[in-house]
């Protein structure tokens, strides 16, 4: 290599180098944060209040059970924010809507419908791409994975969702164990 | 033969027929077995980072070979075409260089199969026994590609004449039959890992190994991961040709090192031209197949990635045109269009800050009420999808600009209908804007995410419409033109630092897009039926990866150093 060569690949060198190090730096700007796993829970049934319930159904919905990744506000939301809604108010307009299908009753079995079978009602503007004919639901069912809900976790979304705007709480507390 | 090519030959196909063997042997259950936190063999550090680091250089010297035999056919049969002895030899270099490469894929290969059947026994053991005899077929086509390889290196001079020629030509197209297979191979196995299909919930296979292979990724991935290649390999033989010039005082060989350079760049930019739209299907696919997926990708933990991501993209445009723009000086008549660079950097830059615009803050209690809200009220809106698929459309409209113009600059038209087809082509220029901006606007901020997620695909074909076009009319406008003289050679170092902007670049992207690629799986080994419960079972910080990234990015470009000096060697030799 001549001393020419060797100029030209010191100076290239550090170009390159020095680019690599402005890339690793500008990942160090934004807040740095690790994607935990879902943790097991073991609740302890005996001693289970409503309201504790309704604090792990607040926990579902935002960790495990992924609800608050589209359930948020427009623009970033990609389904009604459930958060934001009155859910006892908006249920029974559900309900009443001559295109609703389901077999819900009231507020309670419709959030419970609307989770373990979502294509039953899609509510209007919300439903995937180009089925605007044969609506389809771009929800999953919270009972299979990667969610795999339990019937007792399902209860404890629903129960969070109804208490969060002082709405009576309709399920009951859980009698088999939960995870 | 040397050692590395006897090692590459035969330890290849025997440890993965072996580790293959081991692996049906181990999984006798039906479903995926479903592993503890005790079960992971525990080496003193992360084994994700070791199978990391391992499986990106495997990817990256496995990008290079599969993509530089690609563009080497094309440009050996423009040599045919056009008779260009430098065509030919042109594509002779470019393969002699890329010659470590496989040698090099193929050790980090061994190597990675190794760590994954050491560290991961229990799931490699599964995914050997889902994906049964299509090991076999992989290890056949392997030596298929290295026999193509040297076939159609060593036979070069002696095929050289007549028909002999396309009979050369015929086995360079063996090689990258062989190479393309290999890579749909092994995509099928990292698409079932996010997406499985031709199983049971618990992950028994009751399907046949189409079914499991045919997942809702796989097409998508194959694509991207295809034209990802074809510009990277450009990139990278295009930091050689650069280094050879800037090295190099003799006239000739900088007009040939020069012309290497602008070709390979020819070829980076225009497979990065479409490669936006295919990392487009494929998210789109990954948000059918799961919403959660796909919003883990782009709107959650991951959410920050993607303007790291836009710094790399606008370093590659920007890189790409200040390379264009310089290489007009080449020619006599690029003073006609100097004028309008200054209009293609201003889109670059603002379509680059608005896609550096974050959407979703972490902010303490004091800056959200200083902010008025989560969102700021003016750049809030510049920092979600459709307007960052509003600057992204422009600055690939741009780029094709600075493209047309640098292969417009050394041209004169002589048809009678220059004039109409100049002013045709300004008005596609200008509808394709305004629609981009237009549908972008009203359906991205004024309707609801149905139709915010259509409005794209019609940004998207304002794009290509603007390309194809373009392309047709030069053509067609350019034919018999009146040739401007070129100065090859006289070109500025300076521009030559872009060509080593590009590879680092690249690189760099293409380790990121592994890092969400494996992110989006969240805390599964096989989404949705095999938990991962391993130590490493969480997504990282960003910053984490970075590092992991510039530590394989750095890994690489010595194994570069070391591939172009033996090149170097061969060529001298």
């Amino acid at each position: 290599m001549t001393a020419d060569s060797r100029w030209v690949f010191a100076k290239v060198l550090g170009f390159s180098l020095g680019l690599i190090f402005l890339f690793t730096l500008i990942t160090w700007l934004p807040p740095q944060m690790e994607g935990e796993a879902p943790q097991e829970q073991v609740v302890k049934l005996e001693t289970l209040t409503l309201d504790e319930f309704v604090t792990l159904g607040e926990s579902l919905f935002n960790g495990r059970g992924a609800c608050a990744l589209c359930h948020q506000p427009v623009p970033a939301g990609r389904a009604p924010d459930l958060r934001k809604l009155n859910i006892a108010t908006v249920a029974a307009e559900r309900l009443a809507d001559a295109n609703y299908q389901g077999e819900a009753t009231d507020a309670a079995s419709y959030l419970r419908e609307s989770m373990l079978e979502p294509g039953r009602y899609v509510a209007p503007g919300w439903g995937m791409m180009g089925s605007e004919g044969a609506i389809i639901s771009p929800m999953p069912a919270v009972d299979k994975p990667p969610m795999s809900l339990t019937p007792a976790e399902v209860d404890a979304i629903i129960a969070y969702l109804l208490a969060k705007d002082g709405n009576p709480v309709t399920v009951a507390l859980p009698r088999d164990e939960m995870r | 033969m040397n050692i590395f090519s006897r090692v590459k030959l035969f330890a290849l196909p025997l440890l993965l027929l072996l580790l293959g063997l081991v692996g049906v042997a181990w999984g006798a259950d039906g479903a995926a077995p479903q592993l503890l936190r005790g079960d992971y063999p525990d080496i003193g550090i992360s084994s994700r980072a070791v199978v990391w680091v391992l499986a990106q250089l495997h990817l990256f010297f496995g990008a290079l070979i599969l993509a530089v035999p690609l563009f080497v056919l094309v440009i050996e049969f423009l040599g045919i075409i056009t008779g260009d002895q430098r065509y030919d030899e042109m594509a002779r270099e470019f393969l002699k260089i890329s010659l470590v490469g496989f040698t090099l894929t193929a050790i980090f290969g061994v190597i990675l199969t190794i760590a994954l059947f050491s560290l991961y026994p229990q799931l490699m053991g599964y995914l050997a026994r889902v994906f049964d005899g299509q090991w076999l077929v992989y290890l056949g086509v392997f030596l298929l590609e290295n026999i193509f390889l040297y076939a159609y290196y060593y036979s070069w001079n002696r095929l050289r004449e007549g028909g002999q020629k396309w009979l050369h030509l015929g086995l360079g197209l063996m090689l990258n039959l062989s190479g393309v297979t290999i890579m749909i191979l092994a995509n099928a196995w990292v698409t079932f890992m996010m997406a499985p299909s031709g199983i049971t919930t618990d992950g028994t296979v009751v399907g046949d190994i189409w079914d499991v292979m045919h997942g809702p990724l796989w097409h998508p991935m194959n694509l991207h991961r295809f034209i990802a290649n074809i510009a990277f390999g450009g990139a990278v033989v295009g930091a050689y040709a650069a280094f050879k010039f800037l090295s190099s005082r003799d006239p000739v060989a900088r007009a040939h090192y020069d012309w290497m350079g602008y070709t390979s760049n020819f070829i980076a930019i225009l497979a990065f031209l479409p490669l936006p739209f295919a990392g487009y299907w494929l998210m789109a696919e990954i948000y059918a197949y799961s919403q959660q997926m796909g919003i883990t990708a782009m709107g959650g933990i991951l959410a920050w990635l993607f303007i790291v991501q836009a710094v790399l993209i606008g370093t590659i445009l920007l890189a790409g045109n200040f390379y264009l723009w310089s290489g007009m000086s080449r020619s006599e008549g690029a003073a006609r269009y100097q004028w309008l660079i200054k209009y293609i950097a201003l889109v670059l830059v603002a379509g680059f800050l608005v896609w550096v615009t974050p959407h979703t803050l972490i902010l303490t209690t004091a800056e959200q009420a200083a902010l008025g809200g989560n969102y700021h009220k003016i750049l809030g809106p510049l920092g979600i999808m459709p307007a960052k698929n509003i600057a992204v459309n422009l600055m690939l409209i741009a780029t094709f600009l600075s493209f047309q113009l640098y292969r417009r600059a050394d041209k004169v038209a002589t048809v009678p209908w220059a004039g109409a087809g100049n002013a045709l082509m300004t008005a596609i220029y200008l509808v394709a804007i305004a629609n981009i901006i237009f549908v972008g606007v009203y359906y991205g901020y004024f309707t609801n995410t149905v139709y915010k997620v259509g409005s794209s695909v019609i940004q998207v074909a304002s794009t290509l419409v603007v390309i194809c076009s373009g392309i047709v009319i030069d053509s067609l406008m350019f034919r018999g033109a009146k040739k401007l003289p070129s100065h090859w050679g006289q070109v500025s170092d300076r521009s030559q630092y872009a060509l080593f902007a590009l590879p680092v670049a690249y690189t760099w992207l293409m380790g990121l897009m592994g890092y969400v690629r494996s992110s989006v799986k969240t805390h599964w080994h096989i989404y949705g039926v095999m938990k991962d419960n391993s130590p490493d079972n969480y997504i990282p910080t960003i910053g984490y990866a970075g590092n992991m990234i510039t530590l394989v990015t750095v890994l690489f470009l010595l194994g570069l150093l070391f591939m172009f000096w033996i090149a170097d060697r061969r060529i001298k030799a």
